[in-house]
């Protein structure tokens, strides 16, 4: 039966992310093509954000605005795909779920410090263009920011049978 | 660890939904226990225990449990 807005936006978040509205996201394979997408569409973002910079262009700047919302929709159904277990509050996460948020932001720790830090020192460091100095933080920036998130999409097992 | 959660709740008739709904998790966490992919804590362990009123030895055990049809060809050999 299909939902009323009022009556999804009346769910708790850990049920909006159990919705069998989902279910389509959560096999291990889609999982990986929407970690795919998302590295793809961060990589975008960064290559746009230096030619805003490089070339001070405000029809870039729009199109920059505009993956916006592609960003929002890649990482919701990312965030669904893995049932909210990276961003549902810990007390509605059961023990399984914990264990396996924590283990993948304590793995994702050093590499996303470490992919910060290098995009900027690259950024700083090379006779390259303003825009390629602008754009490499920002793509790395996007990749970083969701790490975690796509680790989990990429390793978590398939769900078993209800 | 080993358990029998699995060989339990098809003895019962329960589903992995309705047994993670009593003892309070999602079911992928019944049956990623039921594969041996994870080791539950002491407090999930015994509510499970608890919804089988079982022990929770007979449920969970650190070495591999004896297969059923071993156990019961030694029952059927120790019987008059």
């Amino acid at each position: 039966m299909a939902r009323t807005l009022r009556e999804t936006l009346s769910l708790s978040r850990r049920e909006v992310m159990n919705l069998p509205d989902f279910d389509w996201a959560r096999p291990r394979r889609a999982r990986r093509w929407l970690v795919a997408a998302y590295i793809l569409l961060s990589l975008t973002a960064g290559t746009v954000f230096g030619l805003v910079i490089g070339f001070k262009s405000l029809w870039l700047l729009a199109g920059f605005i505009l993956m916006m919302p592609v960003f929002f929709v890649v990482i919701g159904s990312l965030n669904a795909s893995i049932r909210g277990v990276a961003e549902i509050r810990t007390a509605e996460l059961d023990e399984w779920q914990r264990a396996k948020r924590d283990a993948m932001f304590r793995a994702c720790w050093w590499p996303g410090i470490i992919l910060l830090t290098g995009v900027a020192f690259v950024a700083a460091m090379t006779p390259a263009p303003v825009g390629v100095k602008a754009g490499l933080p920002m793509g790395g920036y996007f990749l970083a920011l969701c790490m975690p998130l796509c680790a989990l999409a990429w390793t978590l097992p398939e769900d078993p049978e209800p | 660890m080993f358990n029998r959660i699995a060989l339990l709740r098809a003895e019962r008739g329960v589903s992995r939904k309705e047994l993670a709904e009593h003892v309070g998790v999602n079911f992928q966490t019944i049956g990623y226990l039921e594969r041996g992919d994870y080791s539950p804590s002491l407090e999930l362990a015994l509510k499970i225990a608890r919804f089988f009123a079982v022990p929770v030895d007979v449920l969970f055990s650190l070495e591999p449990f004896e297969p059923l049809s071993a156990q019961l060809v030694r029952a059927d050999a120790a019987s008059p």
